[in-house]
């Protein structure tokens, strides 16, 4: 099939560009260095999070993938249409005979692939680490919502760098733009979150835990790490799930089909 | 053999942002093509010539299926366009560790055909480059490049859109031979360029283009002979200026429809030196087509033929 080979093909390519030569350390550093760390029998976490099974180590540690493999995936597609578009090879690609949503689904899969695949390996061994430091492994549906979750929340980034490369004029816009994303979803996501708290009534200052608990969680559904994180959540015993998993599964496919659709859409309609 | 390509009153306007503060996703209509009719036979190398902003390059991405056509027909509609036209865009800066082996491999991946990339890579001239990186591509093998990605999954037709620019003259004759090589083979070439003098050698028709309205399409010459363009002579020679004969290096140059024998007579006792031929250039062709005279036509276009040698390198 042809996107088929044409995202092996992408994907080779920025596989083995020379980003990743510099994402791969940072990525084995941040997630191996978690797991290593979080293992430690004798660790004590700031605001008492308790690091008591296999599991509750991933999720903490999943912190640590949002820091640096949703990071990673801006600096790979930040200049995935823009730069094809500055240098005229765009010209070339949109006058091949080549579907346009097949042209959008090679594009997605080659700039995910080359992030998930080296994440969600590391998250593997990550896993075996903690499993002969902790002396526990997580159960396999555990951790197959870990990974699943862990792909999915790159796939999100993903299409959210894709279409601001798509809309951005030079590769700079596009950056920023990505950049601005993602500083709003990891950085600044609970100070909106106080702005929406304080507009609804709710008090941030400690004294409503439930209500601004509850808001939280309803925000949070608006955010790819947030939405990732309160996935995670679902298995862990003792967190009080805020939101139901209709909401968690509606809120997920909402993330990865609209920003796919509104991708495709701008694939289709784009002119050189 | 192929149907012939067939476009008949096509008009394309690019749309532009509302200017209105309160409305801003509104588009409205901006420049771009208007009522083009063109065909393109097999075999048949057609040349469009225009000056800057004529309207060439969005003509030739309506031809390539980049953009849909507003109005007008045209035989194949864009998917078609896009699977038989092959499209050669100006000047693309080729970047990147990738080879061009791999570049080809990819675009012929979105063409979900098998090409011999190897036959295709010997054919352009690239084959001593197939494992060259395409930052290390000099301008020349990048035009090559270009070419050979118009050229994977072999098309009925070539669009190529200002193929010389960048290009050294032994580069340019080779680029020559290798279309005369391939509408030789039955495919239809169109070439875009803004210099006429580039293309009458081997262009067996040319379409003119100004202000995104195609004014001529026939040969080159019957072109001038419809429009009535006299065949001019350029004069050249040492000393003070004559009149209707501007200053030029150390002396004086200018143009004159006059006979060889008048000129003789006028010129001789003037420091006269050499007498050849005025090539034909767009702004004759213009000025012919539309009524426009010099300083009208010369607001718009800068043309090299048209300003001496020694301001040219000033701007520049």
């Amino acid at each position: 099939m042809t996107w088929t080979q044409l995202s092996l093909h992408g994907f080779k390519e920025r596989f083995f560009s020379n980003r990743m030569k510099i994402l791969w350390p940072l990525l084995s550093m941040f997630i191996l260095g978690a797991a290593w760390g979080l293992s430690d029998p004798n660790i004590r976490l700031p605001a008492q999070i308790p690091l008591d099974s296999a599991y509750s180590i991933l999720y903490v540690s999943s912190a640590f993938i949002l820091l640096s493999a949703t990071l990673g995936v801006v600096f790979v597609s930040f200049d995935g249409i823009s730069r094809d578009r500055i240098s005229g090879v765009l010209d070339i690609k949109l006058s091949q005979p080549i579907s346009r949503n097949q042209l959008t689904t090679s594009m997605i899969i080659s700039h995910w692939g080359a992030v998930a695949i080296p994440t969600v390996s590391l998250s593997i061994i990550a896993i075996f680490i903690i499993g002969e430091r902790f002396e526990q492994y997580p159960s396999l549906t555990e951790v197959m919502i870990y990974l699943g979750f862990t792909g999915l929340v790159l796939l999100w980034y993903t299409l959210i760098q894709l279409l601001a490369s798509s809309w951005a004029e030079d590769m700079g816009s596009s950056l920023a733009l990505g950049l601005g994303a993602w500083m709003l979803f990891t950085l600044l996501w609970l100070l909106l979150t106080s702005v929406v708290a304080g507009l609804s009534g709710v008090a941030v200052d400690g004294s409503d835990v439930e209500r601004w608990s509850d808001l939280q969680a309803q925000v949070d559904l608006f955010s790819p790490n947030g939405l990732y994180h309160l996935a995670l959540e679902t298995q862990i015993q003792d967190v009080d799930q805020r939101n139901s998993t209709f909401s968690l599964v509606m809120a997920t496919c909402i993330w990865t089909i609209v920003p796919w659709y509104l991708l495709a859409r701008r694939v289709k309609s784009m002119q050189p | 053999m192929h149907e012939k390509f067939q476009m008949e009153n096509v008009t394309f306007r690019y749309p532009l942002p509302s200017s209105n503060f309160f409305t801003p996703w509104k588009k409205r209509l901006g420049p771009g093509i208007h009522q083009i009719s063109l065909e393109l036979s097999p075999g048949e190398i057609v040349g469009l010539i225009g000056p800057n902003g004529s309207g060439k390059t969005t003509l030739i991405r309506v031809i390539a299926g980049l953009y849909k056509e507003m109005e007008g027909e045209i035989n194949l509609n864009t998917t078609m366009r896009r699977g038989k036209i092959g499209f050669m865009p100006e000047q693309v800066r080729w970047e990147g560790k990738k080879t061009v082996f791999e570049q080809l491999k990819e675009i012929s991946h979105m063409q979900n055909i098998n090409t011999d990339l190897n036959k295709l890579v010997r054919l352009v001239g690239l084959k001593s480059q197939s494992n060259t990186m395409l930052k290390n591509l000099s301008q020349g093998m990048r035009q090559r490049l270009s070419l050979a990605c118009a050229l994977v999954g072999a098309p009925d037709y070539l669009v190529l859109d200002e193929p010389m620019n960048g290009l050294d003259p032994l580069a340019q004759k080779a680029f020559v031979n290798l279309i005369s090589q391939l509408a030789e083979n039955g495919m239809g070439i169109l070439i875009s360029s803004h210099r006429v003098q580039e293309l009458k050698h081997f262009c067996d028709k040319v379409a003119l283009m100004h202000q995104g309205q195609l004014l001529a399409f026939d040969t080159l010459e019957a072109i001038s002979e419809n429009l009535g363009i006299e065949a001019k002579t350029v004069i050249e020679g040492k000393g003070e200026p004559p009149e209707n004969t501007i200053p030029y290096l150390e002396g004086w140059r200018g143009e004159t429809e006059i006979s060889s024998k008048e000129i003789i007579e006028t010129y001789a006792s003037k420091g006269l030196k050499f007498i050849y031929p005025s090539p034909l250039d767009i702004a004759d062709l213009i000025k012919a087509a539309t009524g426009l005279d010099s300083e009208e036509v010369s607001m718009n276009i800068t043309l090299q033929s048209m300003v001496p040698r020694r301001e040219i390198g000033e701007d520049e």
